[in-house]
């Protein structure tokens, strides 16, 4: 039996599962939006606050850079959450443990990816601004998707408990956001080190200006792969304690 | 790195064909001085001791219990010699397959009971039609196959535990680990459970059991108790009579 067709077994079980948890797909269908609104609603008071300067349609951009990041996140909490027993279990009957990690990542991921495109869809509907470059803005967006689906991971295996878990990605995440799109009043330099300060700097990029810096895709690419395996070892380490 | 060593070339569509009866004296796994002890690594979090030295071997068509009370660590050391936990201490050997049935139910809620074969037989390196016509012999054997198609999360707890048991059969392992394996189950099927491990033993199949008692002393070979964290094989006195905590 080839690896591969192990692999595509692990995916596709994972994707029935996750496909089959009305709370997923209200998660992926109706938050989007609703996070977006709310967001937008959020930032208005902010927006008006002095020494705080807001590009047109920025409360958006920073809305859909968050609702996706955000989703994301708690997917990967609670795909690692749900499963990691089960998992455990399926490494004993010969999947490799990374393969098993990979098959809810690519779960992740494409769940991610569903979020991305419908928070982006949104974006277009709610603001009046037509991105230069919407392929790349909608992979600037995969790429806080697929950060923030590690982060996931990562917390689900160390914490180990699903509200836990979704509290402390609640709080990253906000702080994140805000100090990404600039509604925190500072200068200190640690933001700049936060998962998406590098992704919206490129969203802010493809939408207004149709570029890309090749140092800020590097930046991304480096950061999925330290987080990808910071999370091979969460999860791997992360069963044997109590 | 599976922790199932597999030596096996091809699985046997039938189940009690093609085995031969298995020598007691060829070890199957073994665990000696085995050591484990739970830390947590969150500041103030417990450090729990579960086995101190326990050593055990298991031997082809062998029938072994391990009884203990609750919290003394009987799914830890099965655990370990399945290979899904870290010792800390010690050494564990094992020859051929092995099949494992935790205490939980170790399933995924939301995949139906054909899909859950299908997706750990892939595991075990079966095709489409071998895992086809085991399950259906499981099915058969168990009294679930109206469940087939039915998710796990829609089962009972009985047919949850079937299932899970069934995980454990599906490649006709050379040893099965199996803890608390007739939790939830009918009498009927307690029954037919204790056929099968006679059917299985005699096909030269090792099997270890755990259980907080043991009532069918006679069925086993060896009975050991877990009691302060140390392994010790039961008098054969104290196997006639039912453990504490029936």
């Amino acid at each position: 039996m080839g690896r591969a067709t192990r692999q595509r077994e692990a995916v596709s079980a994972g994707v029935r599962t996750f496909l089959r948890e009305p709370t997923n797909v209200v998660l992926l269908v109706v938050l989007p939006p609703l996070v977006l609104f709310m967001y937008d609603l959020a930032l208005g008071p902010i927006t008006e606050a002095p020494g705080i300067e807001f590009v047109p349609g920025g409360a958006e951009l920073g809305g859909a850079l968050f609702a996706t990041a955000f989703l994301s996140g708690l997917l990967g909490v609670f795909q690692v959450v749900g499963t990691v027993d089960s998992d455990r279990r399926l490494v004993v009957c010969g999947y490799h443990s990374v393969g098993v990690l990979l098959a809810r990542f690519l779960t992740i991921l494409l769940a991610g990816g569903l979020v991305a495109g419908i928070t982006f869809v949104t974006f277009l509907l709610r603001s009046n601004i037509t991105p230069e470059r919407p392929a790349l803005a909608f992979g600037v967006l995969v790429s806080a998707a697929v950060i923030y689906g590690l982060l996931g991971i990562c917390l689900g295996a160390l914490v180990g408990r699903e509200l836990e878990g979704s509290l402390v990605l609640v709080f990253l995440a906000d702080i994140d956001s805000f100090g990404a799109i600039g509604a925190v009043p500072t200068e200190n330099d640690v933001l700049e080190y936060f998962p998406l300060a590098t992704p919206h700097d490129m969203l802010d990029a493809t939408v207004y200006e149709g570029t890309v810096s090749g140092g800020d895709a590097v930046t991304v690419a480096v950061y999925i792969l330290v987080l990808g395996l910071f999370a091979i070892g969460a999860v791997l380490i992360g069963g044997d304690s109590i | 790195m599976p922790n199932i060593q597999k030596t096996k070339t091809s699985i046997d569509a039938v189940p009690d064909g093609g085995k031969e009866s298995g020598n007691k004296d060829e070890w199957v796994i073994r665990g000696t001085d085995i050591e484990k002890t739970y830390d947590s690594w969150l500041p103030f979090g417990r450090t729990v001791e579960a086995l101190d030295g326990a050593s055990l071997t298991v031997n082809e068509a062998e029938l072994v219990g391990i009884v203990g009370g609750n919290g003394s660590g009987k799914s830890t050391l099965m655990e370990i010699l399945v290979g899904v936990l870290e010792r800390d201490g010690g050494t564990v050997e094992r020859r051929g397959t092995v099949g494992w049935c935790p205490q939980e139910t170790l399933l995924y809620d939301r995949l139906t009971v054909r899909e859950t074969m299908g997706l750990f037989g892939r595991g075990y390196g079966m095709d489409r039609d071998e895992i086809a016509d085991r399950l259906g012999w499981l099915a058969d054997k168990l009294g679930y196959e109206e469940y087939l198609d039915t998710r796990i999360d829609h089962l009972s707890g009985g047919n949850h535990q079937k299932v899970n048991l069934s995980v454990a059969l599906l490649h006709q392992p050379d040893v099965l680990l199996l803890d608390e394996p007739y939790t939830g189950f009918d009498w009927e099927t307690y029954q037919t459970f204790w056929d099968l491990t006679d059917e299985l033993a005699k096909q030269g199949i090792a099997i270890v059991i755990i259980s907080h008692f043991v009532e069918e002393h006679d069925r086993f070979d060896r009975i050991y108790e877990l009691q302060d964290h140390r392994l010790a094989l039961q008098e054969p006195e104290k196997q006639a009579v039912p453990a504490e905590g029936v």
